[in-house]
């Protein structure tokens, strides 16, 4: 089971450090953040392999973190010798992990059995790497054509994919819709669902195959014709035949069937189901399941019964999983979630006790949303909800949730509860308050708050201004207001008045208009 | 409660690397390993697995001791000591760096930053346990149940001190050796030099009187015939006598001296394996083979080329005119016991051997 990855320079990862727990972990995170790059960057480790392909066939500058990249070419042109971008991924093993996989070569220096990938400048193209960075103006990339990808375990042994004891499964969304794709799709379905020796059986009975093919009565007929008028073309002897060769084995040439149909004509949802199952199928020695985004291409009831499969199935497998959907997540247990912002993750479990029980016991809605947005906004009720929405629709031409960003309407009290999360997990989160007339009480309230990073409290400092119909009202005229709401009040007292009466109504009303309306600073402080 | 490591004292001839390769195959305990010195010796134990068994279980490892060390006793914890990977074994013959302290890791362990003078990595190995309070040994518990030493009688000095770290740990140790045969050192350090050659038998004593193995003799010779055994043990009058269990009988079995006039048709009647202690013996027809180097061969018959201590033994019946030095009268036991049927000395014309009886060239 994997206790800690540290990932550094490899793409959006510039330097990593997760710990996973036995069991569940579920990766939640924006969009941008590295989740995808997280389980490729794992999977790298434990298998050497990228695309399913030995990591050295597959290296290409972009796999180097633009800013690691950016630097190195910076100090280049600016006339530095500086040690080219290097990545590297380490993965630390629990101690029962096989001992073979013990030592201290880690960055941590620290006892404990683990893998590594390093992709590195290979000092035996020392003259070459000298000939690029003479010329500084013309180095725009890391130069991976002389770079090495060395994989070993903690002990300095070189790892081979056969003697790989840890090894996962990875199952990405990608859809398989070629027969190439189904090709290395089946390479991996047999390296991970079939025993060594039914491996061995299916290569044997290919062979077999092909030598039956060169027995056959019409291709011996043809190559007994090509024999006899061979001195037309070359003195040897031509003759068709197979490829024998080791490269055209059995697995380039099988396709995997579901219901008698090839695996690239099934639907992408059925496709990626298939893979889930079959993962959660395979033999004990699968000890790590990586799962990429199973929602995926899924209608809502498959990912229903697919998500109860999983968590029906798992065992005592280690599973990372990474997830945009709050179902997923409410399914699957919110205390497994882990909350990746690229360099580091916090758990539920991190949070202060009093904190994480409240938090556990609210409707998990709310407080996914809140974990799974960009950003979030809190507001009081329905109509600053509202409000909320239509002044950020004015700003950006469009609602917040096309953004990635929640407005969430909170009972006032919970609101610090909220914020606790938010610190601990380094969210993204603007609070919309009414002053209730205590500009003084407010400050008290949220004293310690407002230094938080990424935590903002928007309120009007004006007490006259208690809630949030006058302070609409203080910034719109009444021809206005009354124009909107579809009334005829003489004065802004009145039309206040009315407004705190009806409160959903008119705040519905505004939001529905055409018309644009000015919003008080403080709303539109919250939705900059 | 008796000690489950055990060493066999094996007798030449006597089939112990093809018994030891059978025991490590039938071993189903964990992982094990199967070591010896030298990379043909690892060469034919895996030869004789795959005769024994057609194919390597995935259990056994068999390797050299160098890279036994190498990757269990200096790359995993080597940090302790050393910062930046030691990948390689420098070999070297004699004593390493024999002016650099031993606190300069750098001078006195590596040949270069990333490789170990060979006669080295053992006391490494012994810093890096100290080191680590045993590191190695625990990481080594986790991954053997047992380990299988052949030519266990090639170690020598710090390779002792980690063999009996080995023998304090969890993990099962069986070795076999020919004391006798102690014709190469794993290293020419000063260290336990009281146990060179055949001497390494006290050592082993020492450890049977701690508690630390028991001690097996294997005095069954299924090569040579009787009187090649007899002969042979001459050299270590305190060790077991060897009983041969071959039965094979020939027209020509046995010890022989033949004078320098009849060498000629000797060689052409029973075409002998010609042999001699080394290069240093001149005019020896054939392909003749140094002791040494025969080490782990057999030929139904042999002819030696003494030199001239091994001639002054055989006139006065009388080993000890070999000398101390215990790779000679070990070069000279290897020597003999290569045969299976005969085995037979060149002596001048006129000579009359103690040790051996005259063949009678009336027979050619």
């Amino acid at each position: 089971m994997i206790k800690r990855a540290i990932i550094k320079n490899y793409k959006g990862l510039r330097n990593t450090e997760i710990e996973f727990k036995d069991g569940l972990n579920i990766v939640v995170g924006d969009n941008e953040c590295g989740k995808t790059t997280l389980l490729e960057a794992i999977n790298l480790a434990l298998t050497g392999q990228l695309n399913r392909r030995p990591a050295a066939y597959e290296l290409h500058p972009f796999l180097f973190n633009s800013s690691a990249t950016a630097e190195y070419v910076a100090a280049l042109r600016g006339g530095q010798t500086v040690p080219p971008p290097a990545i590297l991924i380490e993965i630390y093993f629990k101690d029962e992990a096989p001992a073979a996989l013990r030592g201290t070569n880690n960055s941590r220096n620290e006892d404990c059995p683990g893998v590594l990938v390093r992709i590195e400048l290979d000092d035996k193209f020392a003259t070459e790497y000298a000939t690029v960075i003479a010329s500084p103006e013309r180095v725009s990339m890391v130069p991976v054509e002389y770079y090495c990808v060395v994989w070993e375990n903690f002990a300095l042994d070189a790892m081979h994919l056969r003697s790989t004891p840890v090894r996962p499964v990875l199952i990405d969304p990608g859809a398989i819709t070629n027969v190439y794709a189904a090709n290395r799709y089946v390479v991996d379905i047999a390296r991970d669902y079939l025993s060594t020796t039914q491996q061995a059986n299916l290569a044997l009975s290919y062979r077999h195959m092909r030598e039956v093919f060169h027995q056959d009565v019409n291709v011996s007929a043809i190559n007994d014709h090509l024999r006899t008028n061979s001195g037309e073309i070359s003195d040897k002897a031509l003759s068709v035949g197979l490829d024998m060769t080791a490269k055209t084995g059995w697995d380039t040439s099988i396709l995997p069937h579901l219901d008698d149909l090839p695996l690239s004509q099934v639907g992408k949802g059925e496709q990626n189901s298939v893979k889930i199952k079959l993962a959660l199928k395979a033999g004990e020695d699968r000890q790590i399941l990586l799962l990429e985004e199973p929602e995926n291409h899924l209608s809502h009831t498959n990912l229903n019964r697919l998500i109860a499969y999983i968590a029906e199935r798992m065992g005592d497998r280690q599973l990372i999983v990474t997830t945009h959907s709050s179902f997923v997540l409410n399914k699957l247990g919110i205390e497994s979630t882990l909350m990746f912002d690229g360099t580091s993750a916090v758990r539920i479990s991190d949070l202060p006790d009093s904190t994480r029980k409240y938090f556990m016991k609210l409707p998990g809605h709310d407080t996914l949303r809140m974990l799974l947005a960009k950003k979030s906004i809190l507001v009081e009720g329905p109509s600053d909800e509202l409000i909320v929405q239509k002044a950020y629709k004015q700003t950006h031409g469009k609602l917040p949730l096309e953004d990635g960003i929640e407005v969430i309407t909170v009972n006032s009290l919970a609101f610090k509860r909220f914020l606790d999360i938010a610190r601990h997990l380094n969210l993204d989160v603007s609070v919309v308050t009414d002053n209730d007339g205590d500009v003084e009480r407010l400050r008290t309230k949220y004293d310690g708050y407002f230094d938080i990073d990424g935590v903002e409290i928007c309120f009007n400092e004006d007490a006259e201004l208690k809630t949030l119909e006058p302070n609409l009202v203080a910034v719109n005229d009444l021809p206005t207001l009354n124009g909107i709401l579809g009334t005829a009040h003489e004065s802004k007292e009145a039309i206040s008045q009315y407004m705190e009466n009806n409160k959903t109504e008119w705040a519905l009303k505004v939001f529905e208009t055409e018309t644009v309306i000015r919003m008080p600073q403080y709303i539109l402080d919250a939705v900059q | 409660m008796p000690s489950s490591n055990l060493i066999t004292i094996a007798t030449a001839g006597s089939g112990k690397t093809t018994g030891l390769v059978k025991d490590a195959i039938a071993f189903d305990e964990g992982q094990s390993a199967l070591i010896t010195y030298t990379r043909n010796g690892a060469s034919e134990l895996r030869e004789k697995a795959l005769i024994d068994n057609g194919y390597i279980p995935n259990n056994v490892q068999i390797g050299t001791w160098f890279t036994f060390l190498l990757r269990h006793f200096v790359r995993p914890y080597q940090r302790a000591l050393h910062e930046t990977p030691i990948r390689r074994l420098a070999f070297v013959e004699g004593r390493s760096a024999k002016y650099a302290r031993k606190d300069d890791i750098q001078r006195y362990y590596l040949a270069e930053p990333d490789s170990i003078y060979s006669d080295k990595i053992s006391q490494f190995a012994c810093a890096v346990i100290a080191a680590t309070d045993g590191r190695p040994l625990r990481r080594l518990e986790g991954i053997y149940g047992r380990l299988y030493i052949d030519e266990i009688q090639d170690l020598a000095g710090y390779d002792l001190d980690l063999l009996e770290y080995l023998l304090a740990s969890a993990i099962d140790i069986r070795m076999v050796g020919d004391i006798r045969q102690a014709t190469y050192k794993t290293n020419n350090s000063g260290r336990h030099s009281q146990f060179g050659g055949a001497r390494i038998i006290n050592k082993f004593e020492e450890w049977r009187a701690a508690g630390s193995l028991e001690i097996d003799f294997n005095t069954n010779s299924h090569r040579c015939v009787q009187e090649v055994c007899e002969l042979a043990d001459l050299l270590y009058p305190d060790l077991p006598n060897a009983t041969s269990l071959n039965g094979v009988m020939t027209e020509h079995d046995g010890v022989f001296a033949v004078r320098q006039s009849d060498v000629a048709a000797y060689l052409q009647k029973f075409s002998p394996q010609t042999m001699r202690l080394d290069k240093r013996t001149k005019n020896v027809p054939g392909c003749p083979i140094n002791f040494g180097a025969a080490k782990g061969c057999t030929y139904k018959r042999v002819i030696i080329f003494p030199h001239k201590k091994l001639l002054d033994s055989l006139k006065h019946g009388d080993f000890t005119r070999l000398g101390d030095a215990p790779t000679t009268i070990a070069k000279v036991y290897v020597g003999i016991t290569r045969a299976r049927q005969s085995v037979a000395f060149v002596v001048p014309d006129g000579f009359n051997p103690r040790l051996v009886p005259l063949f009678n060239a009336a027979e050619l």
